[in-house]
């Protein structure tokens, strides 16, 4: 870092890591559709996807902007999203997870790859989890939609369990670590690979 | 169109209630009565593409309800078309937000006192997913000429794709921070804007009317549960 170099994220910062968090949100959104149908294909595979092919884009994110308010913003810009959307609950889950994730790399964690996907993992973790909340916390709503067609509500309940389930939750969290690991060492390897003879890490 | 000159502060207030509306509301009828509000909102604004495309969809994930009914063995089918159904309604509501021009979102962001840093990545989150699609797409049709095919070689498929997309995100950063310095944004002080941001009238009125439509479709809602 040279001497004049502010320790905070400046908006050379800002707009990598913006651009980053929206490719990173647009993946999750593309992976978590395919497997829509099955609950459980959704949370173990497409979550865990996600965490595996946006790995690379968080290793080149902090790579550019090791800076501190970089987690927060990363983690924040989705909390924001939510926000905006109407899901406030989230949304403020997602911006706590930012400032725990800026909290865990404070210090010289942005060059010290274990810190760093300490981070990456909880935000992984908590992204994949806070997706399901608004069925979590507002299942009333969903569940009178569906029974007001006629669904039965033992089947409505079926559905609503697997979201409410703690050992579900544990291993989908569990699955989610792993992945963000895996995605971790494949970015590590596609940093040396492609993106430092390219001049862009 | 006639509400080209709607102040983004307006824009974005519906867009709030009518987010939160689409979350908190139990019945079909109050949904219902969202989606025409939208009709009604999005029409001035001249977002007939948006309006339609959610519509079809809207319509054909109430249609699969019924359809599902019967089947034990969907697992999580109908609780999906539900949910999907309740986000189409903010994605509606975003629409005159993400079409307002980049210089009057950034001057209502400045009056309503955002940090500069939140304005900026608002504003660079919003009109960056058109370019995304763009780059997506080149990338897509380069591979094609390579004979690449998700099918048959899906981890280099996937490597294919997003070195170069991470590779061209990275110059866009770099050229878009640049053009943002030359700005003057990284400079402290007042900022003014080349637009008018003006909060008048008509702003007021359809902020109200906005405000006071979904309160009727919560009392609705409110109403049709008690029976």
């Amino acid at each position: 870092m040279k001497k004049n170099e502010s320790k905070f994220i400046g908006i050379k910062e800002i707009v990598a890591v913006t651009l980053f968090s929206v490719l990173t949100f647009v993946i999750s959104m593309l992976t978590a559709m395919p497997f829509a149908a099955s609950v459980h294909l959704q949370l173990y595979v497409g979550y865990a996807l996600m965490a595996i092919i946006s790995g690379p884009i968080y290793v080149l994110m902090i790579s550019k902007a090791p800076k501190i308010g970089t987690q927060v913003l990363f983690f924040g810009l989705k909390g924001l999203y939510m926000l905006l959307m109407g899901q406030v609950l989230t949304g403020i889950i997602f911006i706590i997870g930012g400032v725990l994730c800026e909290l865990i790399v404070m210090g010289d964690g942005y060059r010290n790859m274990v810190k760093s996907g300490v981070a990456y993992a909880l935000h992984t973790t908590l992204y994949g989890l806070g997706s399901f909340f608004p069925v979590i916390f507002f299942a009333d709503n969903y569940a009178k939609q569906l029974i007001d067609k006629g669904y039965q509500q033992e089947l409505v309940d079926t559905m609503l369990s697997l979201y409410r389930s703690p050992l579900i939750v544990a291993t989908v969290a569990l699955v989610l670590m792993i992945s963000s690991v895996i995605g971790m060492c494949i970015g590590s390897r596609m940093i040396k690979k492609h993106f430092q003879p390219a001049g862009v890490a | 169109m006639p509400f080209d000159e709607v102040d983004v502060r307006t824009r974005l207030l519906v867009m709030i209630l009518v987010s939160f509306a689409a979350l908190m509301l139990k019945t079909e009828i109050a949904l219902l009565l969202c989606l025409v509000f939208m009709w009604i909102w999005l029409i001035p604004f001249g977002c007939f593409r948006k309006l339609l495309q959610c519509t079809t969809a809207y319509g054909i994930l109430f249609g699969l309800l019924f359809l599902m009914k019967n089947s034990e063995h969907l697992g999580n089918l109908p609780l999906l078309t539900v949910y999907i159904r309740r986000l189409l309604l903010p994605v509606m509501a975003a629409a005159p937000v993400i079409h307002a021009p980049t210089g009057s979102l950034i001057a209502a962001l400045n009056k309503l006192k955002i940090p500069r840093a939140a304005t900026l990545s608002l504003t660079v989150m919003f009109r960056f997913m058109p370019t995304l699609a763009e780059e997506y797409l080149r990338i897509r049709e380069s591979q094609k000429i390579r004979e690449i095919s998700i099918f048959r070689h899906p981890v280099k498929t996937a490597e294919c794709i997003l070195v170069p997309m991470l590779i061209r995100t990275s110059k866009v950063a770099d050229e878009l921070s640049a053009s943002v310095q030359v700005r003057g944004m990284k400079l402290g002080g007042a900022y003014s804007s080349y637009r008018k941001s003006e909060f008048n009238a008509r702003d007021r009125r359809l902020m109200m009317l906005g405000t006071i439509t979904v309160l009727l479709i919560f009392l609705t809602d409110y109403c049709l549960r008690r029976g």
